[in-house]
């Protein structure tokens, strides 16, 4: 059972986590579009190794033995990414295959999953909703879906980095979510952040906890592209259900400032957890 | 030799028009296409590898070369002079030197089009990329590995040149894969290319090829002996030496061994790949093995002496640097390529580095300078001098250049 806050989040890291894995026992069904956008993403990346563009291959584990392997947006790890130098200069034949290319895992990553996303909290999002949802993911594709953020930084230096972009993914945890709620993009941001305001940590500990399940998942036998499909359909499933799950519980409660900004919040209040207090 | 055949020496008149002086020849201009087996290099305004072709025979006998004397035609700083720096390369009209920084300039004018890096100090190579219109410039970051540049040096963006690597292979410091697979970041062996593949003598021994356009491994010699020298390509072999006085021929295909055979030396270095020969340099001779058996065809010793740079060679002639230990003076001699008897020999040459051959002349850097020879018999044809021993020179559009103190374009005195 999900034990949860005064304000009926989830209360630990782990509850953030179980909340999500509740969320998938009860409906089974959730796996069926992550495993969809999975396979899909796990064919491009499979495509992309082969073709004479460069990538750059994720290091498996335990090859790398920690790694914190996270997207704000509920999908599996990456096999291979595109340096940035590898956009320069292509024929045009390869420009239209990495367009399209883009264009088809954009759309792998985002339409399946926001199925799941609304499935899994109950929503039903309209069109408007809907491609603020896929605007996100595009631009988190955009921004890290090249390698050149991945950087190997000395530990004095990193450390600091890491704690900035962990506070930041805290503060973004549930901005999927109450995207695909019906909040513009200003309202969603806010949002965000108000929900992760004083509990960052449980978020912040719940992007390391699935960061590094889509990390030990590239250690699986077998192709690389598998862990693309794996860590999708599983680590994306219970990403997505604890996302729903805290939209959920925030948009229940007495969440401060919420009266304020999200007239227009849907009004189900159903869960599949039960809220419990403090520990 | 009479004077119009000295000012611009060239074994095929015909070649010579439009060229020279004026210019450089731009990609698929007319000129000469040679060693078509060997993997070809169209046109003769480029120099695309460390020794011009595949077959590794730094050898160019239809291009025109200044014959009586030369001057400078431009001067190009490089971002870090040191003696000896690699060859520059010749591409698409653009000459790369590796000084410190891989610096680009206009073969035709000298201005720099880009300079990128800080630690390119390793030979290169610029191969054909499928995927992209101007090619990869294969070298290796002094301390982190093999790097595939855009030729173009990436986008250019308020003065800075941005993305200008399309793929690394890091040293094994960075990457324990790396490591199993041999490579070592600070001294990676010379690469070459051909038909869109580079090849690049792995640290620990063996050979590896990588596709040139995304940099992917296509496969690794089997091999846990010594290093391997750079490879020589022709007719779908690359032939290796290997310390411990081995040859080994492999198939680029796969990088499987299809003979190997000895030479009395465990020294051994770059073969060249002749249409009837390879010819094998190693530390006190040069050898001739046949190139489907590896049978010796014939070998040139050298009493006392100390060859430590591959050779340059046409279809008749092998030019051989050495040391000749015998009277204390370095040297240049000539072989016949198809019995191995000397030509002529130049003992008052301090040469230690590879010869270049273009036109009908022999270039050779010697100690602070280059000196031009006869192909024909040794003699002296001009001589330039560099503040610092200079690299091993190309020949490209009539210009013959050099990297010393500077890079430097040098074409027929007036």
């Amino acid at each position: 059972v999900t034990r949860r806050d005064d304000r009926g989040l989830p209360a630990t890291t782990v509850d953030v986590v179980l909340a999500g894995v509740d969320r998938v026992r009860a409906d089974p069904g959730l796996l069926v579009p992550f495993t969809l956008a999975g396979a899909v993403l796990a064919v491009l990346d499979w495509l992309a190794a082969r073709d004479p563009v460069p990538v750059v291959r994720t290091p498996p584990f335990p090859e790398q033995v920690l790694s914190v392997s996270y997207l704000p947006y509920p999908v599996g790890v990456a096999a291979v990414l595109r340096p940035v130098g590898a956009f320069v200069g292509l024929r045009p034949a390869y420009a239209v295959w990495l367009a399209a290319a883009a264009v088809v895992g954009l759309a792998a990553a985002s339409v399946p999953t926001a199925y799941g996303l609304a499935r899994a909290a109950g929503w039903a999002p309209d069109r408007a909703a809907l491609a603020r949802y896929v605007g996100f993911v595009a631009l988190a594709r955009l921004v890290l879906g090249v390698s050149y953020l991945r950087v190997d930084l000395p530990l004095l230096l990193g450390v600091p980095v890491i704690l900035v972009v962990l506070a930041a993914y805290a503060r973004l945890f549930a901005l999927p979510g109450l995207l695909l709620a019906g909040r513009d993009a200003r309202d969603a941001l806010a949002t965000s952040a108000r929900v992760g305001r004083g509990v960052g940590w449980r978020f912040a500990g719940a992007v390391v906890v699935l960061g590094l399940a889509r990390h030990v998942v590239t250690g699986l036998p077998g192709p690389a592209p598998l862990a693309t499909l794996v860590s999708t359909a599983v680590v994306g499933t219970v990403h997505a259900g604890a996302v729903a799950d805290v939209v959920r519980a925030w948009e229940a409660g007495d969440g401060p400032g919420r009266g304020a900004t999200t007239g227009d919040a849907p009004t189900d209040r159903g869960g599949t957890t039960a809220p419990s207090t403090e520990p | 030799m009479s004077e119009p055949s000295r000012r611009t020496l060239l074994a095929s008149a015909g070649v010579a028009a439009g060229l020279g002086a004026a210019g450089l020849a731009g990609p698929g201009t007319a000129g000469a296409t040679r060693n078509a087996s060997a993997g070809a290099v169209d046109g003769d305004g480029e120099w695309p590898l460390d020794r011009l072709d595949p077959a590794g025979t730094a050898a160019a006998p239809d291009r025109a070369v200044p014959g009586d004397g030369v001057r400078v035609r431009w001067r190009a700083e490089v971002a870090d002079a040191y003696p000896a720096a690699p060859t520059p390369l010749v591409v698409d009209g653009t000459v790369y030197a590796a000084g410190g920084a891989l610096v680009a300039v206009d073969a035709a004018t000298g201005r720099r089009r880009f300079a990128v890096g800080s630690n390119y100090r390793a030979p290169m190579a610029a191969a054909a990329a499928r995927a992209y219109r101007r090619r990869t410039l294969v070298t290796a970051d002094a301390f982190e590995g093999l790097r595939g540049l855009d030729a173009g040096g990436g986008v250019a963006l308020f003065g800075r040149r941005l993305a200008p690597v399309r793929w690394r292979v890091d040293g094994p410091e960075r990457s324990p894969a790396l490591q199993l697979a041999g490579f070592d970041a600070a001294s990676p062996g010379t690469p070459t290319a051909a038909a869109g593949v580079v090849y690049v003598p792995a640290a620990r021994g063996g050979l590896v090829a990588l596709d040139a356009s995304s940099g992917a491994v296509r496969w690794r010699s089997n091999d846990d002996g010594p290093p391997v020298t750079r490879p020589a390509l022709r007719d779908r072999l690359a032939y290796v030496g290997q310390y411990g006085g081995r040859v080994r021929a492999l198939d680029v295909a796969d990088g499987s061994e299809r003979w190997r055979a000895s030479v009395p030396e465990r020294r051994v270095l770059a073969p060249t790949a002749l249409a009837d020969a390879v010819v094998v340099p190693d530390r006190t001779g040069v050898t001739a093995l046949d190139p489907g058996s590896g049978d010796r065809l014939w070998r040139h010793r050298l009493e006392g002496a100390d060859v430590d740079a591959p050779v340059a060679a046409t279809d008749g002639t092998v030019v051989v640097a050495t040391e000749l230990g015998g009277d204390g003076l370095d040297g240049v001699l000539a072989l016949d390529a198809a019995t191995g008897e000397r030509r002529w020999s130049r003992t008052d040459v301090d040469a230690r580095r590879a010869p270049t051959v273009a036109g009908g002349a022999v270039l050779v850097p010697a100690g602070r300078g280059v000196r031009a020879l006869s192909l024909a018999d040794g003699t002296d044809l001009w001589r330039h001098r560099t503040g610092i021993p200079p690299s091993t020179v190309s020949v490209a559009g009539g210009r013959v250049f050099v990297v010393a103190e500077a890079l430097l374009a040098l074409e027929a005195a007036a």
